[in-house]
């Protein structure tokens, strides 16, 4: 549930910030679909809340680009699901996105710091 | 963007649906961990989830190609609409495919005709040599003829002497080879079988020059047209068809032909068919060092062409180096043309006795992508006013549909606001009407492919009748293809495009409010100004139909100056049956006494050349003692013929006595005893030359320019009587100057005239002839009238083919002028009903209705009238018996135009008349 002091941020969430967590989600290993929403929510104390159905065009045009495959497995709990797996692709698109980000994030965090003397 | 997903889109959708619904299992067995009720787990996970359509649309879009995909909807759509309305449906294709199909059969014979070239490498590198020159020839014998300037006496000619020939290929530094090859010749019957058989001679580096490779076995290589070498022949894919069944062990067989035995050792490809003439191909070709070897057997000015160099008789082509021009070509070549020609005349007219200097020839250097292209370019002016006429069609056809079409997208006019006002984009409406055309269009497009393909037989069977050796053959080729896409995709723009564009213009909430409203301002306008131009159009079809056929009844009445009806016709050629030449005569005596005896037959005779066959000899006249006019043209035709000719066809002397058997021996000993032989005048020719004197006694002779300054007393041939005038080459020309002979060199035609149905007595007519004489080769028997008909088939083929045109055109703006009024009328039902209730009679209200009809039809008989008197013109030269501008064909055009189209406007204005007033005010 999320905290009531730090509302979810999910209509903020821009496009592409959205692969990047999927990318950075997928790092620690396969996944599927509904792993990676529950993932992302989870490492950011709830306070980023994906809609899930969302989740799933990002993951098709991210496999159109090659950055991630797919592949039908069985679930944790002996389920049929589709798990995704990063590609090298992937992998080199998220150590440059995730720089870019960064950069972004200081580049905000310099013009949003409370001017000193 | 990946096509392989485009195409596996509904898989993959599949592939999202099993995604997700895992996703919703897993969830819900969660949420079901964590307390939730069964339900209440499905349902919290569905929350989660959001809408799975919305879902799986998103990545579906995504798979899809946009346009292709927009694209495959609007034809869908498209189809649903032309489904929803068969009669339009039906009509628009038919006639579309009518019009299309029309234009691509003609096309894809004018692109056999007029534009392909032969089928070797690099067809565009052939080059073909002509000469011209001053009426004083350096040459002799010239195979091919000259033609020759009537008035000038200039000359030109495509056949050179094989000297030429031979200093062409020594020297030339432009051409990368140069071969020659001759005019063709008939060996019928040699291979001891019924039917044509021709043959041509060709330099041993014919096929290799050309590029052409064998079906079967080899070509010439480089020793077979030596003096030594063993007699060989290629046949043609044809004849190997005709003869030998395509039989593959034909390799080693033996020809005979004449004295010699010749050895098949090839066969050319079937797409192949020399550079002789369009439609004429060599069933045997034989290297030219054959050529002596013939003799008499053979064609007598090949056999010595090689010793006399002033016998020009070889056609010659040669393949340019890529980098030199026709130009340089010419430059390459004059001077070796002009001493070959000088010493041919050194050799032979000088050492002759002939002491007039020649005048010099002129070297000509043309395209020889073609061969030679005398045929072509005689038929091109049918084809090309065949394809104004089809082109004609087709704007009718166009200008049809788009009043169709701007009358259906008003009725839809409700639809199309409705979907503009829900969002539809103006473009995307305008595409998708488009694609509704374009489809019609394919559709019609297709359907007229299939009629191209028979219609085009049916056309090329219609211009070969003119020849019966002539044999082209049409295919649907890349071109033709090319040609059919462009005519439809333009057809499809032209019909299209306006209606679509007007639809979608329009005021939205008028549209929707008010669906019954009559189309106000442009569009009724541009729908009558199709439609004045559709009558227009078709009413110049209709007169130009009308002139091609009150032609051909005019042809076919035509007084010819004798009795054409109950008379055979048939060739006998003895040439080449090893008749010893001097028998020849005795044995065409003797043929026709038998011929007599036949029963049935009244009279039979022989000619040089059969009358009305369009063939000719044309000479020039000199009479001693008179002078020839500057200006004058003094050709006159020759023809030689046998004992009652004139008799036999009917032809009444008018002065003097007819020729006799008599005749025919003075003329046979005449050259020996250098005796005046005697000759028979026309009409014509008496009134030319002999104006207010008696004929009879005159003297005269032929000469072969018009500019010679006469001949020797002993030539002088003496006239002895004058005939009645009759046509001499075809119907439609006028009767020129003739000359009688009393004695036909071989080859002659034979006329019988009979007393029955002349075609009943070929059986016994030629069974009493070959049984005195097996080897005289009697063929192609024929009657006298099917003979003329030939002449003018092109015009017989025009007549029917305008008339099929016009009447369709006239259907097709019925149908126009029909939809047109019937629309209107609809439209304004209301207005009908108000003038009725007001008091106005049913008549009152039909001649409202007819007016209009007749306004529009008048408007277009004007046009058309302005339009046929510009453009008949252009075709008074193939009219016979009436001007161009002919007042009766008009007035009939104009009658039927007139009475076709008040019954096609007499319907509308019929249901005008039915309005009942009561419902029409109602209605409102």
């Amino acid at each position: 549930m999320p905290k009531r002091d730090a509302p979810p941020l999910q209509s903020d969430l821009i496009q592409g910030t959205l692969d990047l967590l999927i990318l950075r989600t997928l790092v620690l290993g396969p996944a599927h679909g509904h792993t990676i929403a529950h993932a992302i929510e989870h490492r950011s104390d709830d306070v980023l809340q994906v809609e899930h159905g969302s989740l799933y065009p990002a993951l098709h045009r991210l496999e159109d680009r090659g950055w991630i495959s797919s592949f039908w497995g069985t679930s944790e709990n002996n389920r049929k699901a589709r798990y995704y797996r990063l590609t090298r692709v992937g992998r080199k698109q998220l150590a440059a996105q995730t720089g870019r980000w960064e950069q972004l994030v200081r580049a905000i965090g310099r013009v949003l710091r409370p001017v000193t003397e | 963007m990946n096509w392989l997903r485009f195409l596996r889109r509904k898989k993959w959708d599949a592939e999202r649906a099993r995604e997700l619904d895992s996703y919703m299992e897993i969830e819900a067995s969660e949420n079901i961990s964590r307390g939730m009720s069964s339900d209440d787990a499905k349902f919290a996970a569905l929350r989660k989830l959001g809408n799975q359509t919305l879902i799986r649309e998103e990545i579906y879009h995504m798979n899809s190609i946009g346009f292709l995909e927009s694209l495959w909807q609007d034809l869908r759509h498209g189809a649903r609409i032309l489904l929803r309305s068969p009669g339009f449906t039906v009509v628009a294709i038919l006639s579309l495919a009518l019009g299309i199909g029309a234009n691509t059969a003609i096309f894809s014979v004018a692109n056999e005709v007029l534009f392909k070239s032969l089928p070797v490498k690099n067809p565009e590198q052939l080059v073909l040599f002509r000469w011209s020159s001053g009426p004083k020839l350096m040459g002799g014998g010239f195979r091919p003829g000259v033609s020759i300037d009537p008035v000038t006496g200039a000359t030109a000619g495509k056949s050179f002497s094989f000297l030429t020939y031979e200093r062409f290929r020594e020297q030339t530094r432009t051409l990368s080879d140069v071969f020659a090859f001759t005019g063709m010749f008939s060996a019928d019957g040699a291979d001891g079988q019924p039917g044509h058989l021709s043959g041509q001679f060709v330099s041993g580096n014919y096929f290799s020059a050309l590029g052409v490779t064998p079906a079967l076995g080899r070509l010439f290589a480089g020793g077979d047209d030596t003096e030594s070498a063993n007699l060989v022949v290629v046949i043609s894919h044809r004849y190997w068809e005709r003869r030998y069944g395509l039989d593959p062990a034909v390799i080693g067989k033996a020809i005979p032909l004449g004295n010699l035995s010749l050895t098949i050792i090839g066969v050319t490809p079937a797409e192949f068919l020399g550079t002789q003439q369009l439609g004429v191909s060599a069933d045997l070709t034989i290297p030219l060092a054959a050529a002596p070897g013939l003799g008499n057997s053979g064609p007598k000015f090949l056999s010595k062409m090689k010793e006399q160099p002033w016998i020009w008789a070889v056609m010659v082509m040669g393949r340019k180096r890529p980098s030199s021009s026709f130009d340089q070509v010419r430059a390459d070549l004059q001077a070796a043309f002009f001493s070959a020609a000088l010493q041919g005349w050194n050799e032979g007219p000088r050492s002759k006795g002939a002491k007039e200097p020649p005048d010099a020839p002129r070297l000509e250097v043309v395209a020889g992508n073609q061969g030679l292209t005398e045929s072509r370019e005689a038929l091109s002016r049918s084809i090309v006013t065949m394809m104004v006429i089809v082109g004609i069609v087709l704007l009718i056809v166009c200008s049809n549909l788009a009043n169709l079409l701007l009358a259906r997208t008003t009725v839809r006019r409700r639809e199309i606001a409705v979907r503009i006002a829900l969002g539809g984009s103006r473009a995307r409406l305008v595409r998708q009407l488009l694609t509704e055309n374009v489809l019609l269009v394919v559709l019609g497009a297709s359907v007229g492919a299939l009629f191209a393909f028979w219609g085009k037989d049916l056309y090329l069977s219609w211009i070969q009748v003119t020849n019966l050796s002539f044999a082209i053959q049409s295919r649907l080729d890349l071109r033709v293809l090319g040609f059919t896409i462009a005519v439809a995709v333009v057809t499809g723009v032209l019909v299209g495009l306006a209606p679509a564009l007007r639809a979608t213009r329009m005021d939205l909430s008028a549209a929707i409010k008010d669906s019954g409203r009559a189309p106000q301002g442009s569009r009724a306008l541009a729908g009558k100004a199709l439609l004045i131009a559709q009558v227009a159009m078709s009413f110049v079809l209709l007169i130009a139909a009308g002139l091609f056929t009150r032609t051909v009844l005019n042809l076919e009445h035509a007084d010819v100056g004798f009795n054409i009806q109950n008379l055979l016709l048939f060739n006998a050629d003895p040439q080449l049956n090893r008749h010893p030449r001097a028998e020849v005569p005795s044995r065409y005596q003797l043929a026709m006494e038998r011929i007599q005896s036949v029963p049935g037959v009244q009279m039979a005779t022989a000619s040089g050349l059969p009358l009305l066959s369009g063939d000719i000899a044309m000479p020039f006249l000199w009479v001693p003692g008179r002078v020839r006019q500057a200006d004058e043209d003094s050709t006159v035709f020759l023809q030689y013929v046998w004992p009652n000719f004139f008799e036999t066809m009917g032809m009444p002397m008018m002065l003097g006595r007819t020729l006799t058997i008599q005749d025919t021996q003075r003329w046979l000993a005449g050259r020996a005893q250098s005796r005046p032989y005697t000759a028979v005048i026309n009409e014509s020719l008496a009134r030319k030359y002999f104006p207010g004197v008696n004929p009879i006694g005159q003297r005269f002779c032929e000469m072969k320019s018009p500019t010679s300054s006469g001949c020797p007393e002993n030539e002088l041939a003496e006239i002895v009587g004058v005939v009645r005038d009759a046509k001499f080459t075809t119907v439609r020309q006028e009767i020129p100057p003739t000359i009688f002979y009393p004695f036909s060199p071989s080859p002659v035609t034979f006329e019988v005239r009979t007393k029955t149905d002349p075609m009943r007595l070929v059986a016994l007519i030629r069974g009493t002839v070959n049984e005195s004489d097996p080897d005289l080769l009697l063929s192609e028997f024929r009657t006298q009238s099917a003979q003329a008909e030939l002449t003018y088939a092109r015009e017989r083929h025009f007549a029917w083919l305008s008339s099929l045109f016009g009447l369709l055109a006239l259907t097709l703006a019925c149908i126009g002028l029909y939809g047109l009024l019937a629309y209107s009328v609809a439209n304004r039902t209301k207005e009908f009903g108000l003038r009725m209730a007001l008091g106005a009679q049913r008549g009152n209200v039909l001649q409202l209705v007819m007016r209009e009809s007749l306004g529009l039809v008048i408007a277009g008989i004007v046009v058309g009238l302005a339009v046929a008197f510009a453009g008949t013109r252009l075709i008074s030269s193939m009219l016979y018996g009436l001007a161009p501008n002919d007042p009766a064909t008009i007035a009939l055009a104009v009658a039927l135009m007139l009475i076709v189209s008040s019954l096609a406007g007499f319907l509308p204005a019929r249901r005008a008349t039915k309005v009942d007033p009561m419902v029409a005010l109602r209605h409102e």
